[in-house]
């Protein structure tokens, strides 16, 4: 099943999601309309109902079935919340809810103000979703994005937003609360994994082109051992990745979010760094493919919790538990 | 090429194992001192040993008509996850069990078999590894220890060193040269197993930075071996070894042999210091590592179970695991040392103490860092 998926979507992306079409969307280039283009075709694809139920007219997929589109979005860049929509419209679909046209993300935090403003300050891909799910604790809603005031939360070709709603038009649609942020983090851990992966492709292919006194750089024995470190990381951050999905059901599980996140952001700086240290100037520049890549590594660590956030989650919860041993935790609690 | 590794679980029948060996453990290893639990594989009591086998769990992955348990990689899994994370004093057969049993297995005579392996799985046979010499150390196709031809067998010269357990070992399984000249490299070398009670061998053990000894050089000075000595073929001994290798590094040591030493920190944080967020982190940034590298592991594991040879992959994981490794006793020292008003017991400050001694060593045996990285860049493609 996930051989299949997988191929279709590298099939799907490598057709629809060129990196000049994530460079265009990112820089807001042709306006919606070129977002919608490219939201229209992953939804003709079908991919946007992967968990919705069957007999609400999905494929029915499990989560852990879901995992390489994620994965693959990631390898490509994608611009728009592809996988939080699935996750939304999934477990949507197992309420009477009515499921919206459109993209959906979720909001990595949120406030309230006494006059009822909604602040969220850091929403990935909220400058390109039409929806936006927010986590209130006892419930969580979709705000529908055109309704706030949004600014770019990030650098140069952030598509992620703060967001304020003064007025929010809270849909009818309500969700159970307080485990979206964990939701949001498993989803972008398989994300990282994605463009990790294909910062080790670029650098072996790299390493094997560039010609330095006289021979390939990937001859030079230090590059070599700096290679293996990087792939180290990402053989890591992919299995990361994929404890955080590994369950039959639609949800992930807090835990294995936890370890899904922590471990795939704290791969992120060695991988970028060896990633850019191999290719010299030509990573650096806006043209080289390299830097969509590194570039969201680094914003995606940031979503949803860095390392840090989840490692004290995971701290917590193992004091908690009153386990002696280690291992036991991470048995029951953590691999499933 | 190296393979992607992709998230197993281990099958019931072989999780069923867990329980009873838990069970075995918590009373056998019942107020034995968390620093001296920490040595673990480095631990020796051919006693305990013994009793293992007579449970049915050495030789595990063997065939039963061998005295095995004829089992898949997965119940060696559980079982070696289990005996390592609760400290058991393992080593006495920990090498014939990983490695020697399954070279024997596979280059053996028939002969050699069944006069071997149900030694091993009875726990009577204890190996040790004769790789490493004075000047080859990581070139090991470099080795000078010669097997000439005689009438009846060989007559074995030469020098090992580093050699685990050769003094309280039945046999060595050495890698030496058999024809040609150390200049002819892969060539010409081959694999004998040594009685180590044969006259002629001398061993000398030698201490280490914590002050235990395990490891020991050892001289062979015309030591007559039977024609019976040689494994597998003359002058296959390089692709021998290799295989040998991969036994040695898919094993799950590199997770676990610090575990000890972090479960002791884990009772301390629970019992005797209040909650801060540094520490907090630091206990569950090292449960998510221990998370991961257990699902590679496994994912190593079922690559073996399908009757795999994953080099590359387990070199992978060893090196990763040992980064793990060397950083928690770093790690939990910075820790423990924030706040001399709280002073942690004797035994966690005695099992750390062990921990960082002995893990420079982790980056050495088995293949260092070095090499083994070289070999995930040539799985890489690089070289
Ligand atoms: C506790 C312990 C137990 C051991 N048990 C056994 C045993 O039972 N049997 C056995 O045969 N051996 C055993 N060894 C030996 C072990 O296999 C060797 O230590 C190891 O292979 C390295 O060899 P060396 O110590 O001679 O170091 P060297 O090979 O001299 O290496 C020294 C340094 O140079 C680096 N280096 C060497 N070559 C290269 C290269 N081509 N490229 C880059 N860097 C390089 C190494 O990585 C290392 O950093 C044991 C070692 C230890 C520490």
């Amino acid at each position: 099943m996930r051989e299949i998926i997988f191929d279709a979507m590298e099939q799907l992306l490598g057709d629809c999601c060129s990196p000049n079409h994530v460079r265009r969307i990112e820089r807001g280039e042709g306006g919606p309309k070129e977002r919608a283009v490219l939201w229209r075709a992953l939804q003709e694809s079908g991919f946007t109902d992967a968990l919705v139920a069957e007999a609400r007219g999905g494929s029915g997929l499990s989560l852990s079935d879901a995992y390489p589109i994620a994965f693959v979005a990631g390898r490509h860049a994608l611009p728009l919340p592809l996988m939080q929509t699935i996750l939304v419209r999934g477990i949507m679909s197992e309420t009477n809810a009515e499921l919206p046209e459109g993209s959906i993300t979720i909001a990595g935090d949120v406030s309230v103000t006494p006059d009822g403003t909604v602040v969220s300050n850091y929403v990935p891909f909220g400058e390109v979703a039409d929806w936006v799910l927010v986590d209130f604790g006892d419930r969580a809603q979709l705000l529908p994005a055109t309704g706030a005031q949004r600014h770019i939360a990030g650098g140069y070709g952030s598509v992620n937003a703060r967001m304020r709603w003064t007025n929010p038009s809270i849909s009818g649609n309500e969700l159970p609360g307080s485990h979206w942020r964990a939701y949001g983090a498993c989803l972008i851990s398989a994300m990282l994994a994605g463009a990790m992966e294909r910062t080790l492709n670029m650098t072996l292919g790299y390493a094997n082109d560039r010609v330095q006194f006289g021979r390939p750089i990937a001859k030079l024995q230090i590059i070599q051992q700096q290679v293996s470190v990087m792939a180290e990381q990402v053989f890591a951050a992919r299995m990361a990745a994929q404890v955080g999905f590994s369950t039959a059901g639609t949800r992930p599980k807090l835990m294995a979010a936890a370890v899904a996140k922590q471990r795939t952001s704290e791969a992120v700086g060695t991988v970028s760094s060896i990633a850019h240290s191999v290719h010299g100037a030509m990573g650096f520049t806006e043209e080289y493919d390299l830097q969509l890549f590194t570039r969201r590594m680094h914003e995606w660590r940031l979503a949803y919790g860095t390392e840090v956030y989840w490692s004290k989650i995971i701290g917590r919860e193992l004091l908690a538990a009153g386990e002696s041993r280690t291992l036991d935790f991470v048995r029951q609690s953590l691999a499933g | 090429m190296i393979e992607s590794l992709e998230l197993t679980s281990i099958p019931a029948e072989d999780e069923a194992l867990r329980a009873s060996v838990r069970a075995f453990l918590d009373e056998a290893l019942d107020g034995v001192p968390a620093d001296v639990r920490a040595r673990s594989w480095m631990g020796y009591d051919a006693d305990f040993s013994r009793r293992l086998a007579a449970k049915g769990w050495l030789g595990l992955t063997l065939p039963k008509e061998y005295g095995g348990g004829g089992r898949s990689s997965f119940a060696r899994f559980v079982v070696v996850e289990e005996l390592l994370s609760a400290g058991a004093p393992v080593t006495a057969h920990w090498i014939a069990d990983r490695q020697s049993g399954p070279l024997i297995h596979k280059y053996g005579s028939e002969v050699q078999k069944k006069f071997y392996l149900p030694r091993i799985c009875r726990g009577e046979a204890f190996f040790c590894i004769g790789m490493s010499e004075p000047n080859s150390g990581s070139d090991l196709a470099s080795v000078t220890t010669r097997a000439v031809r005689t009438d009846s067998g060989w007559k074995l010269n030469g020098r090992k060193i580093w050699t685990t357990n050769a003094y309280r070992s039945h046999y060595m399984i050495a890698l030496v040269r058999t024809s040609g000249e150390p200049a002819d490299r892969y060539k010409g070398l081959s694999q004998m197993i040594v009685d180590l009670s044969f006259q002629g061998v001398t061993v000398r053990p030698i201490h280490d930075i914590t002050g235990d000894a395990h490891f020991c050089e050892v001289f062979f000075d015309d030591v007559m071996l039977g024609d019976d000595a040689l494994i597998g073929a003359e002058g296959s001994g390089w692709e021998q070894v290799t295989a040998e290798l991969a036994f040695e590094r898919s094993g799950p040591e590199r997770i676990y042999s610090t575990l000890v030493l972090l479960d002791e920190w884990l009772v301390f944080l629970g019992r005797d210091m209040p909650v801060d967020d540094g520490r907090v982190a630091l206990l569950g940034r090292m449960a998510s590592q221990l998370c991961v590298l257990r699902a590679m592991a496994i994912s190593v594991t079922e690559k073996l179970a399908r009757g795999e040879s994953p080099v590359v992959e387990a070199a992978l994981v060893k090196d990763l695991g040992t980064e793990f490794e060397q950083q928690m006793p770093l790690l939990i020292a910075d820790s423990l040392g924030d706040d001399p008003d709280r002073p942690a017991p004797s035994v966690l400050l005695k099992t750390l103490a062990y921990v960082t001694q002995i893990s420079p060593s982790f980056s050495l045996r088995g293949g260092t860092r070095e090499i083994l990285r070289g070999m995930i860049a040539r799985g890489l493609g690089l070289r």
